[in-house]
Protein backbone atom coordinates (compact mmCIF):
# COMPACT_ATOMS: atom_id res chain seq x y z
CA UNK A 1 0.00 0.00 0.00
CA UNK A 2 1.38 3.33 -1.01
CA UNK A 3 2.00 5.72 1.78
CA UNK A 4 3.30 3.09 4.18
CA UNK A 5 6.29 2.32 2.03
CA UNK A 6 7.01 5.97 1.66
CA UNK A 7 9.02 8.40 3.63
CA UNK A 8 8.15 12.02 3.62
CA UNK A 9 9.06 15.15 5.36
CA UNK A 10 6.92 18.22 5.45
CA UNK A 11 8.28 21.68 5.51
CA UNK A 12 6.58 25.00 5.86
CA UNK A 13 7.99 28.47 6.14
CA UNK A 14 7.07 32.01 5.22
CA UNK A 15 7.93 31.49 1.55
CA UNK A 16 6.30 28.12 0.94
CA UNK A 17 3.01 26.56 1.96
CA UNK A 18 4.79 23.25 1.98
CA UNK A 19 7.73 21.40 0.55
CA UNK A 20 7.49 17.63 0.58
CA UNK A 21 10.13 15.06 -0.16
CA UNK A 22 8.70 11.58 -0.60
CA UNK A 23 10.63 8.36 -1.11
CA UNK A 24 8.54 5.78 -2.91
CA UNK A 25 9.14 2.53 -4.72
CA UNK A 26 9.19 4.46 -7.99
CA UNK A 27 11.55 7.23 -6.95
CA UNK A 28 11.98 10.28 -4.80
CA UNK A 29 9.50 13.05 -5.41
CA UNK A 30 9.90 16.63 -4.33
CA UNK A 31 6.85 18.85 -4.54
CA UNK A 32 5.96 22.21 -3.17
CA UNK A 33 3.62 25.18 -3.28
CA UNK A 34 4.78 28.76 -2.91
CA UNK A 35 3.03 30.83 -0.26
CA UNK A 36 -0.23 32.44 -1.28
CA UNK A 37 1.00 35.82 -0.07
CA UNK A 38 3.41 36.00 -3.01
CA UNK A 39 1.64 37.73 -5.88
CA UNK A 40 4.62 38.87 -7.94
CA UNK A 41 3.90 39.03 -11.66
CA UNK A 42 4.67 36.01 -13.85
CA UNK A 43 6.81 34.18 -14.81
CA UNK A 44 7.76 31.96 -11.88
CA UNK A 45 10.71 29.56 -12.08
CA UNK A 46 12.00 27.10 -9.52
CA UNK A 47 15.48 25.78 -8.72
CA UNK A 48 15.98 22.61 -6.69
CA UNK A 49 19.13 21.99 -4.73
CA UNK A 50 20.31 18.83 -2.97
CA UNK A 51 23.03 18.17 -0.45
CA UNK A 52 24.16 15.45 1.93
CA UNK A 53 25.01 18.08 4.52
CA UNK A 54 22.60 20.90 5.29
CA UNK A 55 25.55 23.11 6.18
CA UNK A 56 27.74 21.94 3.33
CA UNK A 57 27.80 22.43 -0.41
CA UNK A 58 24.58 22.44 -2.37
CA UNK A 59 24.18 21.00 -5.82
CA UNK A 60 21.56 22.14 -8.33
CA UNK A 61 19.60 19.14 -9.48
CA UNK A 62 17.08 21.11 -11.51
CA UNK A 63 16.84 24.72 -12.57
CA UNK A 64 14.20 26.97 -14.09
CA UNK A 65 11.39 24.49 -13.56
CA UNK A 66 7.87 25.66 -14.32
CA UNK A 67 6.14 22.69 -12.69
CA UNK A 68 5.92 22.45 -8.92
CA UNK A 69 7.15 18.91 -8.57
CA UNK A 70 10.30 17.10 -9.49
CA UNK A 71 11.16 13.41 -9.67
CA UNK A 72 14.65 12.97 -8.30
CA UNK A 73 17.02 10.01 -8.55
CA UNK A 74 19.43 10.33 -5.64
CA UNK A 75 22.49 8.06 -5.86
CA UNK A 76 21.53 5.99 -2.80
CA UNK A 77 18.14 5.69 -1.13
CA UNK A 78 18.68 4.50 2.40
CA UNK A 79 17.58 5.37 5.89
CA UNK A 80 21.25 5.74 6.77
CA UNK A 81 22.03 8.45 4.24
CA UNK A 82 19.74 11.43 4.36
CA UNK A 83 19.56 13.91 1.55
CA UNK A 84 18.62 17.50 2.10
CA UNK A 85 16.66 19.61 -0.34
CA UNK A 86 15.69 23.22 -0.72
CA UNK A 87 13.62 24.99 -3.33
CA UNK A 88 14.03 28.53 -4.60
CA UNK A 89 11.25 30.43 -6.32
CA UNK A 90 12.56 33.02 -8.76
CA UNK A 91 10.26 35.82 -9.92
CA UNK A 92 11.00 39.04 -11.73
CA UNK A 93 10.82 40.81 -8.37
CA UNK A 94 12.57 38.58 -5.88
CA UNK A 95 13.95 35.15 -4.99
CA UNK A 96 12.31 33.09 -2.25
CA UNK A 97 14.12 30.10 -0.78
CA UNK A 98 12.46 27.38 1.29
CA UNK A 99 13.67 25.92 4.55
CA UNK A 100 15.86 22.83 4.30
CA UNK A 101 13.95 19.54 4.01
CA UNK A 102 15.30 16.04 4.49
CA UNK A 103 14.05 12.89 2.78
CA UNK A 104 14.43 10.83 5.97
CA UNK A 105 11.40 10.82 8.17
CA UNK A 106 10.59 7.16 8.65
CA UNK A 107 8.34 6.53 11.63
CA UNK A 108 9.17 3.97 14.29
CA UNK A 109 8.28 0.26 13.81
CA UNK A 110 5.54 0.60 16.42
CA UNK A 111 3.88 3.40 14.50
CA UNK A 112 4.26 1.52 11.22
CA UNK A 113 2.57 -1.57 12.68
CA UNK A 114 -0.27 0.51 14.01
CA UNK A 115 -0.74 2.08 10.61
CA UNK A 116 -0.73 -1.30 8.88
CA UNK A 117 -3.46 -2.50 11.22
CA UNK A 118 -5.62 0.48 10.40
CA UNK A 119 -5.16 0.03 6.70
CA UNK A 120 -5.70 -3.74 6.74
CA UNK A 121 -9.00 -3.24 8.50
CA UNK A 122 -10.04 -0.89 5.75
CA UNK A 123 -9.20 -3.41 3.07
CA UNK A 124 -11.79 -5.85 4.40
CA UNK A 125 -14.90 -4.19 3.10
CA UNK A 126 -16.21 -2.56 0.85
CA UNK A 127 -15.60 -0.63 -2.28
CA UNK A 128 -12.44 1.02 -3.37
CA UNK A 129 -11.21 2.96 -6.35
CA UNK A 130 -8.07 4.65 -7.52
CA UNK A 131 -8.01 8.29 -8.39
CA UNK A 132 -5.70 10.96 -9.65
CA UNK A 133 -5.23 13.76 -7.16
CA UNK A 134 -5.29 17.32 -8.42
CA UNK A 135 -3.84 19.72 -5.88
CA UNK A 136 -5.37 23.16 -6.10
CA UNK A 137 -2.71 25.82 -6.38
CA UNK A 138 -2.56 28.13 -3.40
CA UNK A 139 0.44 30.06 -4.60
CA UNK A 140 2.15 30.53 -7.91
CA UNK A 141 1.73 32.87 -10.83
CA UNK A 142 -1.35 35.07 -10.38
CA UNK A 143 -3.86 34.61 -13.19
CA UNK A 144 -3.36 37.45 -15.70
CA UNK A 145 -7.02 37.28 -16.74
CA UNK A 146 -9.12 37.23 -13.59
CA UNK A 147 -6.96 37.70 -10.47
CA UNK A 148 -7.71 40.80 -8.41
CA UNK A 149 -4.28 41.62 -6.97
CA UNK A 150 -5.69 43.98 -4.34
CA UNK A 151 -8.10 41.41 -2.94
CA UNK A 152 -5.96 38.40 -3.92
CA UNK A 153 -8.99 36.55 -5.25
CA UNK A 154 -10.15 35.11 -8.54
CA UNK A 155 -13.18 36.74 -10.08
CA UNK A 156 -14.12 34.24 -12.78
CA UNK A 157 -14.91 30.64 -11.84
CA UNK A 158 -14.80 29.57 -15.49
CA UNK A 159 -11.48 31.20 -16.33
CA UNK A 160 -9.60 28.93 -18.73
CA UNK A 161 -6.23 30.23 -17.53
CA UNK A 162 -6.57 29.49 -13.81
CA UNK A 163 -9.67 27.23 -13.69
CA UNK A 164 -11.21 29.56 -11.14
CA UNK A 165 -8.34 29.29 -8.65
CA UNK A 166 -6.64 32.63 -9.33
CA UNK A 167 -3.31 30.92 -10.06
CA UNK A 168 -2.20 30.10 -13.57
CA UNK A 169 -2.76 26.45 -14.38
CA UNK A 170 -5.15 25.98 -11.49
CA UNK A 171 -4.18 22.49 -10.35
CA UNK A 172 -1.15 20.25 -10.13
CA UNK A 173 -1.63 16.59 -10.95
CA UNK A 174 0.32 14.47 -8.49
CA UNK A 175 2.46 11.76 -10.04
CA UNK A 176 0.88 8.85 -8.14
CA UNK A 177 -2.71 7.83 -7.54
CA UNK A 178 -4.56 7.86 -4.25
CA UNK A 179 -7.17 5.32 -3.10
CA UNK A 180 -10.76 5.96 -2.14
CA UNK A 181 -12.53 3.57 0.20
CA UNK A 182 -16.23 3.85 0.90
CA UNK A 183 -19.21 1.80 1.96
CA UNK A 184 -20.72 2.10 -1.48
CA UNK A 185 -19.30 2.77 -4.92
CA UNK A 186 -18.76 6.37 -5.83
CA UNK A 187 -21.25 7.18 -8.53
CA UNK A 188 -23.68 9.89 -9.46
CA UNK A 189 -27.26 10.61 -8.58
CA UNK A 190 -29.75 11.77 -11.12
CA UNK A 191 -30.83 15.39 -11.14
CA UNK A 192 -33.45 16.41 -8.60
CA UNK A 193 -35.82 19.31 -8.29
CA UNK A 194 -35.13 21.52 -5.30
CA UNK A 195 -38.37 21.29 -3.36
CA UNK A 196 -37.66 24.57 -1.58
CA UNK A 197 -37.89 26.10 -5.08
CA UNK A 198 -34.94 28.31 -4.45
CA UNK A 199 -31.99 26.64 -6.12
CA UNK A 200 -33.55 25.23 -9.29
CA UNK A 201 -32.55 21.79 -10.54
CA UNK A 202 -29.68 20.22 -8.66
CA UNK A 203 -27.30 17.33 -8.94
CA UNK A 204 -26.58 16.43 -5.32
CA UNK A 205 -23.88 13.81 -5.88
CA UNK A 206 -22.05 14.04 -2.57
CA UNK A 207 -20.13 11.11 -1.10
CA UNK A 208 -18.29 10.29 2.08
CA UNK A 209 -15.11 8.39 1.53
CA UNK A 210 -11.78 7.60 3.06
CA UNK A 211 -8.73 8.72 1.16
CA UNK A 212 -5.53 6.79 1.59
CA UNK A 213 -2.15 8.02 0.64
CA UNK A 214 -0.11 11.06 0.39
CA UNK A 215 0.31 13.99 0.00
CA UNK A 216 -1.74 16.34 2.10
CA UNK A 217 -5.32 16.42 0.90
CA UNK A 218 -7.14 19.70 1.42
CA UNK A 219 -10.62 20.97 0.72
CA UNK A 220 -10.88 22.42 -2.81
CA UNK A 221 -8.40 19.91 -4.16
CA UNK A 222 -9.96 17.61 -6.73
CA UNK A 223 -9.84 13.98 -7.72
CA UNK A 224 -10.40 12.21 -11.00
CA UNK A 225 -11.53 8.60 -10.80
CA UNK A 226 -9.18 6.42 -12.77
CA UNK A 227 -11.96 4.08 -13.88
CA UNK A 228 -14.20 6.54 -15.68
CA UNK A 229 -12.43 9.92 -15.34
CA UNK A 230 -15.33 11.49 -13.44
CA UNK A 231 -14.17 14.55 -11.56
CA UNK A 232 -14.99 15.47 -7.99
CA UNK A 233 -14.16 18.34 -5.70
CA UNK A 234 -12.97 17.49 -2.21
CA UNK A 235 -15.15 19.65 0.00
CA UNK A 236 -14.11 18.35 3.42
CA UNK A 237 -11.08 16.48 4.60
CA UNK A 238 -10.13 15.51 8.12
CA UNK A 239 -7.09 13.44 9.03
CA UNK A 240 -8.47 10.30 10.67
CA UNK A 241 -5.22 8.36 11.08
CA UNK A 242 -1.65 9.44 11.24
CA UNK A 243 1.69 7.95 12.10
CA UNK A 244 4.33 10.10 13.66
CA UNK A 245 2.33 13.23 12.79
CA UNK A 246 2.21 12.18 9.15
CA UNK A 247 -1.31 11.68 7.82
CA UNK A 248 -2.04 8.33 6.21
CA UNK A 249 -5.81 8.46 5.96
CA UNK A 250 -8.46 11.14 5.57
CA UNK A 251 -12.20 11.15 6.06
CA UNK A 252 -13.35 13.21 3.15
CA UNK A 253 -16.47 14.47 1.46
CA UNK A 254 -16.39 14.70 -2.30
CA UNK A 255 -18.88 16.28 -4.67
CA UNK A 256 -19.28 15.65 -8.36
CA UNK A 257 -18.23 18.56 -10.55
CA UNK A 258 -21.01 19.56 -12.93
CA UNK A 259 -20.64 18.57 -16.56
CA UNK A 260 -19.96 22.18 -17.57
CA UNK A 261 -17.52 22.81 -14.74
CA UNK A 262 -14.17 24.23 -15.71
CA UNK A 263 -12.50 21.33 -13.87
CA UNK A 264 -13.56 19.13 -16.79
CA UNK A 265 -11.13 21.04 -19.00
CA UNK A 266 -8.08 20.11 -16.93
CA UNK A 267 -5.87 17.90 -19.08
CA UNK A 268 -4.52 14.84 -17.30
CA UNK A 269 -0.95 13.88 -17.99
CA UNK B 1 -43.13 41.92 -32.01
CA UNK B 2 -40.12 42.34 -29.75
CA UNK B 3 -39.54 40.09 -26.78
CA UNK B 4 -40.35 42.97 -24.47
CA UNK B 5 -43.63 43.71 -26.29
CA UNK B 6 -44.57 40.06 -26.12
CA UNK B 7 -43.97 39.85 -22.40
CA UNK B 8 -45.82 43.12 -21.88
CA UNK B 9 -48.86 41.72 -23.65
CA UNK B 10 -49.28 39.26 -20.77
CA UNK B 11 -49.95 42.19 -18.47
CA UNK B 12 -52.09 44.42 -20.63
CA UNK B 13 -55.63 44.34 -21.96
CA UNK B 14 -57.18 43.73 -18.54
CA UNK B 15 -55.41 40.40 -18.04
CA UNK B 16 -54.98 39.18 -14.51
CA UNK B 17 -51.46 39.51 -13.17
CA UNK B 18 -50.24 36.31 -11.56
CA UNK B 19 -46.91 35.44 -9.92
CA UNK B 20 -46.13 33.36 -12.99
CA UNK B 21 -46.42 36.46 -15.21
CA UNK B 22 -44.02 38.39 -13.01
CA UNK B 23 -41.55 35.47 -13.02
CA UNK B 24 -41.78 35.36 -16.81
CA UNK B 25 -41.23 39.12 -17.02
CA UNK B 26 -38.14 39.03 -14.82
CA UNK B 27 -36.65 36.02 -16.57
CA UNK B 28 -37.23 37.52 -20.01
CA UNK B 29 -35.74 40.86 -19.03
CA UNK B 30 -32.65 39.20 -17.56
CA UNK B 31 -32.10 36.89 -20.54
CA UNK B 32 -32.42 39.82 -22.94
CA UNK B 33 -30.06 41.90 -20.84
CA UNK B 34 -27.35 39.24 -20.66
CA UNK B 35 -27.52 38.55 -24.39
CA UNK B 36 -25.62 41.69 -25.41
CA UNK B 37 -22.22 42.79 -24.15
CA UNK B 38 -23.22 46.42 -24.72
CA UNK B 39 -25.63 46.16 -21.81
CA UNK B 40 -23.22 44.76 -19.28
CA UNK B 41 -21.53 47.25 -16.98
CA UNK B 42 -19.00 45.02 -15.20
CA UNK B 43 -16.18 44.05 -17.59
CA UNK B 44 -15.60 40.67 -15.91
CA UNK B 45 -19.10 39.60 -16.96
CA UNK B 46 -18.96 40.70 -20.60
CA UNK B 47 -17.71 37.30 -21.75
CA UNK B 48 -20.70 35.56 -20.21
CA UNK B 49 -23.18 36.29 -22.95
CA UNK B 50 -26.28 34.16 -23.04
CA UNK B 51 -27.54 32.84 -26.34
CA UNK B 52 -29.81 29.99 -27.42
CA UNK B 53 -26.83 27.66 -27.88
CA UNK B 54 -24.43 28.93 -25.22
CA UNK B 55 -25.43 29.56 -21.64
CA UNK B 56 -22.47 30.52 -19.46
CA UNK B 57 -25.01 31.88 -17.00
CA UNK B 58 -28.17 29.91 -16.34
CA UNK B 59 -31.15 32.26 -16.09
CA UNK B 60 -34.27 30.34 -15.15
CA UNK B 61 -37.28 30.17 -12.93
CA UNK B 62 -36.55 28.24 -9.75
CA UNK B 63 -39.70 26.25 -10.50
CA UNK B 64 -38.33 24.80 -13.72
CA UNK B 65 -37.10 21.20 -13.74
CA UNK B 66 -34.14 21.26 -16.12
CA UNK B 67 -32.04 18.09 -15.85
CA UNK B 68 -29.74 19.16 -18.68
CA UNK B 69 -28.42 22.07 -16.66
CA UNK B 70 -28.73 20.58 -13.18
CA UNK B 71 -26.37 22.33 -10.81
CA UNK B 72 -24.88 24.60 -13.46
CA UNK B 73 -23.42 27.73 -11.98
CA UNK B 74 -23.24 30.70 -12.08
CA UNK B 75 -26.95 31.10 -12.32
CA UNK B 76 -29.67 33.65 -11.82
CA UNK B 77 -32.87 32.14 -10.50
CA UNK B 78 -36.21 33.89 -10.36
CA UNK B 79 -37.94 32.89 -7.14
CA UNK B 80 -41.49 33.88 -6.31
CA UNK B 81 -41.83 35.60 -2.94
CA UNK B 82 -44.84 36.55 -0.79
CA UNK B 83 -47.87 38.48 -2.00
CA UNK B 84 -49.91 40.71 0.24
CA UNK B 85 -53.18 42.53 -0.26
CA UNK B 86 -53.71 46.09 0.96
CA UNK B 87 -57.15 47.60 1.43
CA UNK B 88 -57.74 50.99 -0.13
CA UNK B 89 -59.90 53.76 1.32
CA UNK B 90 -62.35 53.04 4.11
CA UNK B 91 -64.87 50.27 4.72
CA UNK B 92 -64.86 47.63 2.06
CA UNK B 93 -62.67 49.58 -0.30
CA UNK B 94 -65.61 50.59 -2.40
CA UNK B 95 -65.02 52.89 -5.37
CA UNK B 96 -67.07 56.02 -4.80
CA UNK B 97 -70.08 56.50 -7.05
CA UNK B 98 -69.35 53.49 -9.24
CA UNK B 99 -72.22 51.65 -10.87
CA UNK B 100 -72.32 48.71 -10.55
CA UNK B 101 -70.42 49.03 -7.29
CA UNK B 102 -66.73 48.43 -7.72
CA UNK B 103 -64.11 47.56 -5.15
CA UNK B 104 -60.38 48.05 -5.21
CA UNK B 105 -57.26 46.68 -3.56
CA UNK B 106 -53.54 46.95 -4.14
CA UNK B 107 -51.40 43.88 -4.25
CA UNK B 108 -47.85 44.12 -3.00
CA UNK B 109 -45.78 41.30 -4.38
CA UNK B 110 -42.20 40.26 -4.12
CA UNK B 111 -39.91 38.15 -6.23
CA UNK B 112 -36.37 37.28 -5.22
CA UNK B 113 -33.62 37.14 -7.77
CA UNK B 114 -31.13 34.58 -6.48
CA UNK B 115 -27.63 34.92 -7.88
CA UNK B 116 -25.44 31.84 -7.30
CA UNK B 117 -21.77 31.65 -8.21
CA UNK B 118 -18.80 29.41 -7.60
CA UNK B 119 -16.64 32.15 -6.13
CA UNK B 120 -17.65 34.80 -3.60
CA UNK B 121 -16.31 37.67 -5.69
CA UNK B 122 -17.92 36.37 -8.84
CA UNK B 123 -21.26 36.10 -7.03
CA UNK B 124 -20.93 39.64 -5.74
CA UNK B 125 -20.19 40.99 -9.20
CA UNK B 126 -23.06 39.07 -10.77
CA UNK B 127 -25.52 40.22 -8.12
CA UNK B 128 -24.37 43.82 -8.50
CA UNK B 129 -24.90 43.70 -12.24
CA UNK B 130 -28.40 42.28 -11.81
CA UNK B 131 -29.23 44.78 -9.09
CA UNK B 132 -28.10 47.73 -11.20
CA UNK B 133 -30.03 46.44 -14.20
CA UNK B 134 -33.25 46.02 -12.25
CA UNK B 135 -32.82 49.49 -10.78
CA UNK B 136 -32.24 51.13 -14.16
CA UNK B 137 -35.09 49.29 -15.90
CA UNK B 138 -37.60 50.56 -13.33
CA UNK B 139 -38.82 53.64 -15.29
CA UNK B 140 -39.43 51.53 -18.41
CA UNK B 141 -41.39 48.90 -16.51
CA UNK B 142 -43.54 51.52 -14.81
CA UNK B 143 -44.17 53.34 -18.08
CA UNK B 144 -45.08 50.21 -20.00
CA UNK B 145 -46.83 47.87 -17.61
CA UNK B 146 -49.85 48.30 -15.33
CA UNK B 147 -47.61 48.27 -12.28
CA UNK B 148 -47.36 51.27 -9.98
CA UNK B 149 -44.18 50.41 -8.11
CA UNK B 150 -41.32 48.21 -9.28
CA UNK B 151 -38.20 48.33 -7.20
CA UNK B 152 -35.11 46.26 -6.56
CA UNK B 153 -34.91 46.67 -2.81
CA UNK B 154 -31.23 45.87 -2.31
CA UNK B 155 -28.90 42.91 -2.01
CA UNK B 156 -28.57 40.47 0.87
CA UNK B 157 -25.22 39.53 2.35
CA UNK B 158 -23.36 36.72 0.67
CA UNK B 159 -24.10 33.21 1.97
CA UNK B 160 -22.33 29.92 1.36
CA UNK B 161 -24.40 26.99 0.16
CA UNK B 162 -23.40 23.35 0.16
CA UNK B 163 -23.17 22.43 -3.48
CA UNK B 164 -20.34 21.97 -5.96
CA UNK B 165 -17.04 23.16 -4.54
CA UNK B 166 -19.02 25.31 -2.09
CA UNK B 167 -21.06 27.92 -3.87
CA UNK B 168 -22.26 31.36 -2.85
CA UNK B 169 -25.60 33.07 -3.00
CA UNK B 170 -26.89 36.64 -2.96
CA UNK B 171 -30.59 37.50 -3.10
CA UNK B 172 -32.10 40.60 -4.62
CA UNK B 173 -35.69 41.21 -3.46
CA UNK B 174 -37.81 42.96 -6.07
CA UNK B 175 -41.04 44.53 -4.87
CA UNK B 176 -43.94 45.63 -7.03
CA UNK B 177 -47.43 47.00 -6.52
CA UNK B 178 -50.45 46.93 -8.74
CA UNK B 179 -54.15 47.57 -8.26
CA UNK B 180 -57.09 45.33 -8.87
CA UNK B 181 -60.73 46.44 -9.19
CA UNK B 182 -63.80 44.29 -9.35
CA UNK B 183 -67.54 44.30 -9.13
CA UNK B 184 -69.59 41.57 -7.57
CA UNK B 185 -73.07 40.67 -8.72
CA UNK B 186 -74.52 38.38 -6.09
CA UNK B 187 -77.78 37.77 -7.93
CA UNK B 188 -76.14 36.80 -11.17
CA UNK B 189 -73.32 35.04 -9.29
CA UNK B 190 -70.68 36.61 -11.55
CA UNK B 191 -67.54 38.53 -10.70
CA UNK B 192 -65.67 40.84 -13.01
CA UNK B 193 -62.08 41.69 -12.16
CA UNK B 194 -59.89 44.18 -13.95
CA UNK B 195 -56.37 45.32 -13.35
CA UNK B 196 -55.56 48.98 -13.72
CA UNK B 197 -52.97 51.54 -12.83
CA UNK B 198 -55.60 54.25 -12.53
CA UNK B 199 -56.51 55.44 -9.07
CA UNK B 200 -59.99 54.29 -8.16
Amino acid sequence: MRGLASQFVLGRDSNFEYVVVENTATGTYVYWQPAGRIVDPAPYFYDIERSIDPNGDWEYIAQDLVDTYYADSPPIVSDAIPYYYRVTLKTTVNNYTSAVISNIGRPSPRFRNAARQILRRLQLPISDAEAYLLIRKIGGEPCPDCFDTDLRVATNSDCTTCLGTGRTGGYIQMPNCIRLIGRSPVGIYGPVFDVSQKLGTLNPSTFKTKLLGFPIVKPYDAIVLKSDLRRYYITQSVVSAEIGSIPIMYDAEIRLAESNDILQSFTLS
Amino acid sequence: MSVFERICSRFCGGNLITPVDVSALLKTLLVEYFSSSENILIPALRERLVSESNKPIIIESSQAYLPDSAGFRPSILVVRGPWQVNRLGIGTGQVFNSTPTQYARTITGQHNIVCIGKLPTETDLLATEVFLFLTTIEPIVLRTLPISIFQAMGMTEIKAIKEGRDHYLVEIPVQYHFEIMWAVDITGATTTTTTTTESP
